[in-house]
């Protein structure tokens, strides 16, 4: 038998996490609820977090975005205020059915290296506030993820924000190619970000998923492309580098020599339509 | 309000089916005493009855259970049954009027001959009519995309989406 919490107050969910130890947090339950039923997890308590008003919606405060976990990929997706690849990426999980249910915090704890918001926030500055009973932290996001389904959440701890600074002056864009079009998970996933003015880029900053044991940003071809005006010799070996960086594991759904090949295609054309946008976001 | 047991939960605990839910269901206000680990789709076909919403492949894939949660299409497999405290549900079987007539989506499907061996049909309309109650005149790029949760294993997808287009019609009417 499994017990169904459902708090009034983010505090009062963090001393029930505290005092329960086989209490596990549940936001839409897209994922949790197969591993309920599979047994994969064996569950005492569920505590519904995805009704708690202070991790629900998208804020605007100061100099930054704030996103609560629980809010739905669907109004991820549809939020103007985020950036561009924050949105497509929300937007091209699963189909309408889950990205109704399922929310940007439960992609992010289930930690799989193909969740697709998780490059996009990683080439956004995203970073995550995390609490527990005994207190809070702040990570950047790349330090968050430890490898497959594994992060550095502990018992007892929430993420209970997601910050992105507000960067008016950066572009960014989100590719993903799968077995098709629709209702699919990435072989490979994709996100870049940069200033772009007067046809040089600046400050880029390019995140790849399913392509490693967890989202990874390729520094060394963000040094290949700052302060480039990208032509054509620019990109090929920026690109191949990209295709060099990652370490693809073979697997179901793709193999790891087809991710390589595939990761190419997505970056160039990423990268064209970076700098193909008429607004920023 | 009509009050349900359900069956699926382990006995031999003093306190199983520990979740008291109440939910409007097809318009009617129902309640059920329900284990928290109990999916949504397992309390409406065996609690309720209400076996127009198919189990296909269990996983979220294939939209066989799309039952709609006040208004928007959920895979009933991938949703727990506590969840539906306090939500609006509908199913197919809530579709029609309680006159009997079908709602416009239900008569385009007949029209339209948009139904093989009709296991994804009740998926297909409730996706339809979500999409239709947000956007009265959708083009066929957004009827695809509203539907890209929904497999239909027989006839392929033209006549559906036929049958999405005039409804839309109809319903504009």
């Amino acid at each position: 038998m499994v017990r169904y919490i459902t708090p009034h107050s983010l505090n009062e969910a963090l001393q029930i996490l505290d005092q329960e130890e086989h209490c596990l947090p549940l936001a839409g339950g897209t994922d949790l609820t197969l591993l309920v039923r599979d047994r994969t997890v064996q569950v005492e308590c569920l505590l519904d977090i995805s009704k708690l008003p202070e991790l629900v919606g998208v804020h605007q405060e100061g100099g930054e975005i704030r996103i609560g976990p629980s809010t739905t990929l669907a109004d991820v997706a549809s939020s103007p205020q985020l950036p561009t690849a924050l949105r497509t990426g929300a937007g091209w999980i699963g189909s309408p059915q889950i990205r109704a249910l399922g929310t940007i915090g439960g992609n992010i704890c289930n930690a799989s290296p193909c969740g697709d918001t998780l490059s996009p926030l990683l080439v956004l500055g995203g970073r995550f506030r995390l609490r527990s009973a005994g207190g809070e932290r702040e990570v950047p996001a790349e330090a968050f993820f430890l490898g497959p389904k594994r992060t550095i959440l502990t018992r007892g701890e929430l993420l209970v924000g997601i910050h992105l600074p507000r960067e008016d002056d950066r572009r960014s864009t989100f590719r993903k190619i799968g077995g098709r079009g629709a209702q699919t998970i990435a072989q490979v996933n994709l996100a870049i970000s940069a200033c772009w003015r007067e046809g040089i880029l600046r400050q880029p900053r390019l995140a790849v998923g399913s392509a490693a044991p967890t989202p990874i940003r390729i520094p060394a071809v963000e040094r290949i492309l700052d302060g480039q005006s990208l032509g054509d010799e620019v990109i090929a070996e920026a690109a191949e580098r990209t295709a060099a960086e990652i370490r693809p594991i073979c697997d179901q759904r793709a193999s790891d020599r087809y991710r390589r090949w595939v990761v190419r295609a997505l970056f160039r054309d990423a990268l064209s339509s970076l700098t193909e946008q008429e607004v920023y976001g | 309000m009509s009050e349900i047991n359900t069956r699926g939960s382990t006995s031999g605990g003093t306190d199983f089916k520990s979740v008291p839910i109440a939910f409007r269901l097809n318009g009617r206000p129902v309640s059920a005493c329900i284990d928290g680990g109990l999916r949504a789709l397992d309390l409406l076909r065996e609690g309720f009855g209400l076996t127009g919403v198919k189990e296909g492949c269990g996983r979220g894939e294939c939209g066989a259970c799309t039952i709609l949660l006040d208004g928007r299409p959920v895979n009933a497999c991938l949703l727990l049954a506590a969840k539906l405290e306090g939500c609006e549900v509908l199913t197919i079987e809530g579709m029609a009027s309680p006159d009997g007539t079908l709602h416009p989506l239900q008569a385009a499907f007949l029209k339209a001959g948009a139904v093989q061996c009709g296991f994804c049909t009740p998926g297909m309309v409730l996706a339809a009519k979500s999409l239709l109650d947000a956007r009265p005149n959708p083009n066929e790029e957004e009827i695809a995309r509203a539907l890209s949760g929904n497999f239909c294993r027989c006839t392929g997808y033209t006549k559906i989406i036929k049958a999405v287009h005039l409804a839309a019609e109809e319903m504009r009417r």
